[in-house]
């Protein structure tokens, strides 16, 4: 008796899952902002971060058919998001485009945002000059590390999902989550005197 | 410059993402420094944290409807893959049948491109270029009774006769 509760409740669940997915604006509504947090503080350019966001709702949309619910859409998606930056990592622009920005002053729209007068009621002068910390602090580490910091610490996930969205064992993200505290650690507060 | 690590990078993961171990709760409340570390990184993850998500959430308000770009690329997918290899296979054949003969024709005029003007020409053009050809032959021949009028003939002439008054 209590098998088949749960596999309806389960069915429900998927049931709800898949009308969310067939209707991309209200996909897109609701994993939008977020998608694009990850994905500009992965890539640090809001143009190209459009573009991957957007083509990750697209791929979502086209293959909704393939998500067997097996994980949350939130996980889904930002493992679609993960490879499409890994796929634009490997392109010759943006490696170009990496060297260049490593010489330059961070001026994007987000880091100006950072920046100006921040619109939380605890956006205190020193709370926007700790989120600028993280935020610089992120440009140091390696992509794998910065998605997985991401991934723990702004979008909360748990590790084993973090070990799905990027396709690799718990044990490399917990790895790469150590080198990127002990970095971002250095960085922000961690100087004290 | 100290920097205060006495807390490993492990434990303070695990006290960021709010899973300590007990072990590491009491090492913890026991290092004042440790806490007043922990206490700033999450106050500025905080703030990360929701200045990011109302910058995000202002951008995003303003993208456009993906909709239509659903709409085409499902236009697209929806295009039985045989309909798709029939185009493919074509447009190679195309390209054989015009590579192919290239070398041996290319000094041969191509039957094709002279007939093509002729097949467009209706009836009537054909009549008024016939027209006009033999209006210009008229034209040409009386040119020449006028010169031979005015006794004007040509040097070739001339000579042959012995006749330049």
């Amino acid at each position: 008796m209590a098998y088949t509760l749960h596999a309806s409740v389960l069915n429900f669940v998927q049931d709800k899952t898949l009308s969310e997915l067939d209707d991309i604006d209200a996909l897109a509504r609701t994993y939008r902002p977020r998608l694009l947090r990850f994905v500009v503080a992965s890539v640090r350019d809001e143009d190209l971060a459009d573009t991957i966001v957007q083509d990750t709702l697209l791929k979502a949309y086209r293959n909704r058919a393939g998500f067997r619910g097996e994980c949350s859409v939130n996980t889904w998606l930002t493992g679609i998001a993960v490879n499409l930056i890994r796929d634009h990592a490997r392109t010759q622009k943006f490696k170009f485009w990496r060297k260049a920005h490593a010489t330059a002053v961070d001026a994007t729209d987000m880091a100006n945002h950072l920046r100006s007068s921040g619109s939380s009621p605890e956006g205190s002068l020193l709370a926007r000059e700790q989120a600028l910390q993280v935020h610089a602090a992120m440009d140091e580490l390696s992509p794998n590390q910065r998605s997985v910091f991401l991934m723990r610490f702004i979008e909360e996930m748990e590790l084993a999902e973090i070990a799905q969205a990027m396709n690799m064992p718990v044990n490399t993200v917990k790895t790469h989550l150590h080198r990127a505290v002990k970095s971002v650690r250095t960085r922000v507060g961690g100087g004290r005197v | 410059m100290r920097q205060h690590h006495a807390l490993t990078d492990e434990q303070f993961a695990d006290l960021l993402a709010g899973r300590p171990s007990a072990g590491t709760l009491s090492e913890l409340h026991d290092d004042a420094d440790a806490e007043l570390e922990l206490a700033e990184l999450k106050s500025a993850l905080h703030s990360y944290r929701a200045e990011t998500l109302d910058w995000a959430e202002r951008r995003a308000a303003t993208a456009p409807s993906l909709v239509p770009a659903a709409r085409r690329r499902a236009l697209w997918v929806a295009v039985p893959q045989w309909s798709m290899a029939a185009i493919a296979v074509a447009a190679v054949a195309v390209g054989v049948g015009h590579f192919s003969g290239r070398g041996s024709d290319d000094a041969m005029p191509n039957a094709a491109s002279i007939s093509a003007p002729a097949v467009l020409s209706s009836a009537s053009e054909i009549a008024t270029d016939n027209q006009l050809l033999t209006s210009i032959d008229d034209a040409l021949t009386s040119d020449l009774s006028a010169v031979d009028a005015l006794g004007l003939k040509p040097a070739s002439d001339a000579g042959r006769h012995g006749n330049m008054e």
